[in-house]
This record gives C-alpha cells, structure tokens and sequence, in this order.
C-alpha cells in the first residue's frame, strides 16, 4: 500500500503504531539485556533504517545475547558467523555443492549461507581474511549475493551487527575505512555499571532465566521501515545535516578548528545519509512527521564516528573522534 | 492522484503568526538599536563632561557634536545595516518561533514546505505537518512570544551612565580646586615679595637697591608683558651684582683694615676679627676699647670737618692711620674709634643685608628665568654670572678672586634666533664667553678702558698723597710719613697686581664697575 493514498488518519496512525510497536520491542529486549538502553535503541534505529551495525565492546558483555534477543523478539531468522582468520567467503555466502538426484543425475545446487538470515551477527568481523570480510560487506551494501553467475537475494529485512574485539589486535585484519564506511552506526558497548552488574547476576544464575516472547513479525519490521521513510525532511533541516557532514572535512569552509588539526579525512556522503535516515526514526518516536536538528544532533556520533579519519597528531594527543564530534555538534550552528 | 494541499486555513494561521513574530523581532531590535544610540550618546555626554571636569574648560561644542554624530554612526553601521540588509523575514521568523517555543522546527518545516513548489501534490504527511503547524500557530501569541525588552545588561549599562554622567555634570571641575600655577607668570608669592622689600630695606640707599625694587615691583605686577618682565629681571640681575660687588668691596677693605690693624697694640683681636670678615664683632671689640679709652684721654685731637657718622670706609680706615702715625703716640682717638666702629656696625648689617638679599633673590630668580626662558623673546643665553655674594669670610685676595667662565660680565638680553641686530633699549645678558658671535655694543663712545683704570689708579694715589708733601722717600723723619708710605706700599701692590691682572684672568672688584660701564656705554660698532 503506497503511502500517497493513506488519509490522514491513517498516517497518525503509522505512527502511533511505530512508537507503540517501537516500545514494545525496546522493553522486550530489557528484559534480557541489562542497561544499554541507549545501544538497544541504537540497533532498532539501524534495523528500521536499512542499515548494519558496528558493535565495538569487550567479550561477555552481551553482545550476542543482545543480537540474539532481538531476533527472538522480533521473530527474525538468526545467525550467528565467528570469523576466524580462516574463514572462507564461501563459509558466509555459501557455495555450490553436487548434489546428485535419484536417477544419478547431478546437479550444481547452490547451498545457502549463514548470511542468509535476517539477523546475522558477524562476530569479531577483523580476525577474517580481507577476502571474507568483503563477501560480508558485499552482501550488506547488495542485498545479494552472487554465486556462481547467479544472484541470490537476501531475506529481508536483512540486518547485519557485526562485532569487532579492541582488546586482542595481533593477527587481525582491521576493516579499512572504506569498509567501515558502509556500516551504519557505530555503538560502543561499555562495561555494566554496579547495579547492571547486579541485575545480570540476578536474570542469569538463578534457576530460570528470563524469556522473551515474539511480539513483532517480520511483516512490522518492514512496515516499520515503511514508515520511517515517509517522515518529511524540510531543506534547512537536510541542510543541518549537511553542514555537520561537511564539517568533518579539514579542508571544507565549515570546518572547525579540532577538524583541521586533527582530522585527516571526513566522512562520505554515507554519513549524510545516515544522519537523515536516524533522525527520521527520532521523530517518529517523538510521534512527529518531520525531523528536526535535535534529532539530527541526537545521532550524529554514532552515525560520523567511523567514518572520519584521524591523523597522527590526533593519535599522539589521544583525541578519539567522539571528542571532535561533540565539538562540531556544538559549534555548527543551524542556518538561519 | 492526490489533490492539491489546499489547507487555506493552515496556511493562513501559520502566515499570520510568522509575520507577528517578525514584526516583534524587527521591534525589539529597533529597540536595541535605540538603547545603543541612546547608550553611545550618554557615552559622548560623559566624554565631553569629564573634559570639563578634568580641564576646567569644555571643548567647543563642535567638538560635541562631532563625536555625537561618530557616535552615532557607529551606532547606525552596527545596528541600522543589519536591520537593513538582514531583515527578518518568516523564515527566520519561524526559526525564532521554533526556538522560543520548542516546536522542533516545525513551523520551519512547514514554512519551507509551503514554498516548495514539488510540494505541491504532495501526500498526507506533509497534509498531517501543515495541520498540526496550523493548529500550534494559530495558538502561538507573538506579543508572548517575542516580548519586546532590551538586553539583559543593557538597563544596568543605561542606569549606571547616567549616573555616571549626573556626577560629572554636577561636580566642580579639578582644575578649580587645584591652585593655577603657570610658569612664565608672577610666581612670585606675596610672602616672598614682603621679605624682599624688607630686606632690601637693610641695604643703603644705592642706586642698585632703587634697581632692584624697580625690578620686584615689575616681577611682582600681574599685568607685566613677558618683555617687560624680561627686562626687569635682567635690571634686577643687574643690581644683584652690584650689591655684591659692593659687599665684595666692603670685605676688602675690613681685609685692608686687619692688616693695618694687626700691628696696633690692643688691636689685635679687632685685627682678627676683621680677618675673618665678622665686621660685628670687629666694631664691638672698637666701642669697647673706645669706652675703654675715654677713661685715658689721649693726645689726639679730632678733625671736626670728619663727622664718625659720615665717613666712609676708606674715609674711617684714612683717618685711623692717620692717627696711628701721630708721632706721640700713634694711637687712634676715640672719636676715630667710634667712628670707625660705627662705621664697621653699617658694613655689617649691610653685609647681611646683602647676604639675606642674596640667598631671597636665589628663590625669586629661578622661576622667573624659567619664565622667561618659554617666552618668544627668552635670551638664548640668560644664566647670569653668579657672584659668591653670600660668603662670610672672604679670602684675603678676594680682588683677585677669578671668576669662572670669565670675569666680565656684559649684561645683554639676545632676543633668541634673531642673531644679531640692533637693540632698541632694555639690557641684555649673556656669557661672556662663548662661541656665538659677538653682539653689538652699545652705548657712546667712551675713553680707552686702560686710560679709565690708570685714571683710576692715578686718581687713587692722587687722593692718598697729600698736595702738600713732598714724594721724597729718602726721608723718613716722621712715623706719619711712614704709616703713610706703609699704606701707600700696600695700596701699590695692589694696584701692581690689578695692573698686572690681565681681563682673562680677573679684573678686581673695584674696577669691574669701571669696565662693565665701559663695555655698556661704548656706542655699536659700525659695521
């Protein structure tokens, strides 16, 4: 149903029915994850916008979990791939296999890989080849996948976390910044504090853990997707968020002072893109039709922080890109 | 396909709150506009007021009215451009709008979506957008929304400079409470001018002294030019160094008088004081003898045509060796005593008188030369020679005392820059040594300066030697002769050595007199 012939009932509606269904997913999944309430609406935001994840964070703090809860919530086929250093393309997209018929005839049958699922959580993507992890992101950028001359598509929604470890770096294979580019944000998981601590003891040790239940289908995912794409942009709005993609380049006029002296690249028009997709999900939360700065603002480090590229006096004076960030989000003003 | 966004009403309600919302922000920066204007003109208020506080005197009010215009011309480039080049229009109307009242840019949304012309068939949602934008601008109240006030600071900054100007406008101006002293004028004081008189009153009645109170009561007016004061100061000058010329005098001859006293029993102590200039205590140790002596009468008769109260110096000093050459006794007379103690009582209280005069005249002096260095007619070389006019115990050849930087002393005021020409009258004064060239003399034609001093010399010995003695110095029957002839030894050595002095090494103290009349009344040179 195209969105042009709905009333305005049925818009308000929409909306009513994305926050409520937006909510109800949110509350599902804290039911098994402890705190992270902001990483936990950082996912949905992703998954609702078409995009992939980036998780950043420690072992054991739930990364898969979390993955693997939302998955159930939102009745969404799972996989989970462990990349290895030798892992094979064909490990993740799968390949052809001889299979031979009943009459001893054989036939090519292209065997379907765990990339084939809705959600699909990439574990410590930089321990595989560069080989491997361009079939993955290949298949994100896509949507398919080609096998064989054939292209395969994938389920939709089709929605990839993938997960980098920042503690052991010997024998990885980081992710160029190309690659990272194509994901959509970038969440930093941390460390629970004392009281997440103490609820993760509590849900995980005792006799019985907690389930969730599946209150959302695969059709609702989409039809939320749907529906956060028909949250109107105005030009000044999209304006805003172009001036904060430029302000990421050193050698743009709307670069700040942090930006030149410590960034070495900005980000691509991807991060634009991002920042526009995000705060549309942000408005519909906030049950509007249309985005604002505030939304665009609320977005803007998950969305940029993997896709500039800092130089050695940022490496030497430890200035991460978060804190170049929040700097243009502060100077960058809206235009008048 | 959908209908064209009709919403009229919408539209309407979001126009008329957009445009109440700039009329409000172009008022308050009108507003703002104003207290800036009316800020910089308090500023230039207090300016032009502190002037006068700090001055005495206001500028012109030109001056006030230029700096109000500046002023206000800053105030225009900063405040008028914008609101003309950068009027508020619903755009930014709108923006404001979302700001103050927390809309999320909606009504900007709804705004640019109005003017979007590929909005025209557009869906539901932008329907949705238009209604709910309608619906919070027709509830906005732009007089709520955009009060009309100033800046925060601005009524503070405004209190405090008119404040500031009351004060200034109100209180009396420094320079009213601060004593107007200005160099160049009479900055002789009323004290130090009755200290002068009273001490000009002490000194005999030369024509220096009429000189020097000629010159004060100039220096004293208020009314004096700078040339007139110039010219009292160097008239002034001038009979300061007369007065110490004469105090100079007066020393040389206690000095002759020591000597000749020295050999004279029972006058020795007088000897000694004399010696030491103390011409007071010199004529006490007299009267005492005298008192002393009346007891005794002595042989000596007085010469009734010399009154004791009449007698010069030299006159007194004559005589008392006149009687010490008396062949009986050789004593003075009483009459002599006195006369001669009289005589040195005068000298003393002349000798301070001059010496008081002196030191009162070091005080006036300085500020009026510093006067009259700054006035256009200020001699470029005005430092009088300083006589050392207050010492009290003058060396035994003070006549011979050199002088530094030379020992004449022409009194010429030069008219700074103007070289050298003709001086239509006062009195000039320079050194006498110098490397500028020589300024015209003036005065008439006179006799040669050495005709003057051996006139002077020859009158000397013409009024020490008697007409009726004979010059005979192989004969020296009679100790009056002798004592005479004693004298006459000592006043030829020293008018030898005045003689043998030549003008760059010192002239003496009786004869500086002589010469600088003669330098003034010699006529100018003919070119």
């Amino acid at each position: 149903m195209s969105a042009v012939t709905l009333s305005e009932n049925q818009v308000e509606h929409r909306i009513d029915q994305f926050r409520k269904n937006f909510d109800i997913v949110r509350e599902e999944v804290s039911r098994i994850i402890v705190g992270n309430q902001d990483n936990i609406v950082g996912i949905m935001t992703c998954l609702l916008a078409r995009g992939h994840v980036l998780l950043e964070g420690i072992p054991g703090i739930g990364k898969t979990k979390l993955v693997q809860t939302l998955a159930d919530v939102l009745h969404l086929k799972f996989s989970r791939i462990q990349f290895t250093p030798d892992l094979m393309p064909g490990d993740i997209i799968g390949g052809a296999i001889v299979r031979e018929s009943e009459n001893g005839k054989k036939t090519l049958e292209f065997q379907r890989g765990p990339i084939f699922a809705n959600l699909v959580l990439a574990d410590e993507v930089n321990r595989a080849t560069s080989k491997t992890q361009s079939a993955l992101l290949e298949a994100m950028q896509e949507n398919s996948v080609s096998v064989g001359g054939q292209t395969h598509p994938l389920a939709q929604p089709f929605f990839v976390l993938a997960t980098m470890n920042p503690l052991e770096m010997e024998g990885t294979y980081p992710l160029p910044e190309a690659q990272l580019d194509r994901f959509f944000f970038k969440l930093k998981l941390g460390f629970p504090s004392d009281e997440g601590m103490h609820e993760i003891l509590d849900r995980t040790t005792r006799q019985q853990e907690p389930v969730v239940d599946r209150v959302l289908g695969q059709g609702d995912v989409l039809e939320m997707r749907e529906t956060a794409r028909a949250v109107l942009v105005a030009r000044p709005i999209q304006q805003y968020a172009i001036d904060l993609t430029l302000a990421t380049h050193p050698d743009s006029d709307r670069a700040t002072a942090m930006t030149r002296r410590f960034v070495r690249f900005g980000s691509s028009p991807r991060g634009a893109q991002a920042l526009i997709l995000a705060a549309k999900v942000n408005a519909l939360l906030a049950g509007r039709v249309h985005i604002s700065c505030a939304d665009i603002r609320a977005n803007a480090l998950n969305a940029l922080r993997h896709r500039i590229l800092l130089n050695f006096d940022a490496e030497a004076e430890r200035v991460d890109a978060d804190a170049i960030l929040a700097d243009i989000v502060e100077r960058v003003a809206e235009r008048k | 396909m959908q209908s064209p966004i009709s919403l009229s009403s919408e539209r309407q309600a979001i126009e008329r709150a957009l445009q109440g919302v700039v009329r409000r922000l172009q008022i308050n920066r009108v507003l703002q506009f104003l207290a800036l204007l009316a800020g910089l003109i308090l500023l230039g208020l207090f300016t032009w007021r502190l002037l006068f506080w700090l001055a005495g005197t206001a500028p012109p009010a030109s001056a006030l009215i230029i700096l109000l215009a500046t002023l206000a011309g800053i105030a225009l480039l900063l405040f008028g451009a914008p609101l003309l080049r950068f009027p508020f229009d619903e755009r930014g109307a709108a923006r404001e709008a979302d700001h103050r009242a927390r809309l999320n840019d909606e009504l900007v949304s709804a705004w640019w979506f109005m003017r979007d012309n590929r909005s025209a068939g557009a869906n539901e949602w932008i329907t949705v957008l238009m209604q709910r934008a309608g619906r919070t601008a027709g509830a906005l109240r732009p007089d709520h929304l955009v009060p009309l006030r100033l800046p925060r600071a601005m009524p503070g900054v405004l209190a405090a400079a008119v404040l500031a100007l009351a004060v200034v406008w109100f209180a009396r101006p420094l320079e009213a409470e601060l004593p107007t002293t200005t160099p160049g004028e009479a900055s002789i004081g009323e004290a130090q001018m009755r200290t002068m008189r009273e001490l000009i009153g002490a000194l005999p009645q030369t024509e220096a002294r009429r000189k020097l109170e000629f010159a004060l009561q100039r220096l004293g007016s208020g009314d004096a030019s700078a040339e007139e004061r110039q010219h009292a100061l160097a008239l002034a000058q001038d009979a300061m160094e007369q007065i110490r010329m004469d105090a100079t005098a007066s020393r040389e001859g206690l000095q002759r008088l020591s000597q000749i006293m020295a050999g004279q029993r029972g006058l020795e102590e007088v000897a000694e004081a004399l010696a030491r200039g103390d011409a007071k205590r010199a004529a006490e140790m007299l009267a005492k003898i005298q008192a002393e002596n009346q007891a005794v009468p002595s042989g000596n008769t007085p010469d009734p045509s010399e009154a004791p109260g009449s007698q010069s110096l030299e006159q007194a000093i004559q005589a008392l060796t006149d009687q010490m050459a008396e062949p009986q006794g050789g004593r003075p007379s009483n009459e002599s005593l006195e006369a001669m103690a009289e005589r040195l009582s005068e000298i003393a209280k002349q000798l301070a008188a001059s010496n008081y005069v002196n030191e009162a005249w070091k005080l006036v002096k300085a500020p009026q030369l510093q006067g009259a260095r700054g006035s256009p007619t200020a001699a470029g070389r005005s430092e009088p020679q300083e006589l050392d006019g207050g010492a009290t115990n003058p060396t035994p050849d003070a006549s011979n005392k050199p002088m530094d930087e030379g020992t004449l002393s022409r009194s010429a005021a030069i008219a700074q820059g103007q070289g050298t020409e003709e001086q239509k009258g006062g009195t000039r004064m320079g050194k006498a040594i110098g490397t500028a060239p020589s300024d015209p003399i003036l005065g008439n034609e006179g006799e040669r300066l050495e005709a003057l001093l051996k006139q002077q010399a020859l009158r000397g010995q013409e009024d020490e030697q008697p007409q009726d003695e004979e010059q005979d110095w192989f004969y020296t029957g009679s100790q009056k002769r002798s004592a005479r002839r004693e004298w006459q030894s000592v006043a030829a050595r020293e008018e030898y050595a005045e003689a043998q002095a030549s003008p760059a090494e010192g002239v003496s103290i009786r004869h500086r007199r002589i010469v600088k009349d003669y330098f003034m009344n010699r006529p100018e040179a003919v070119k």
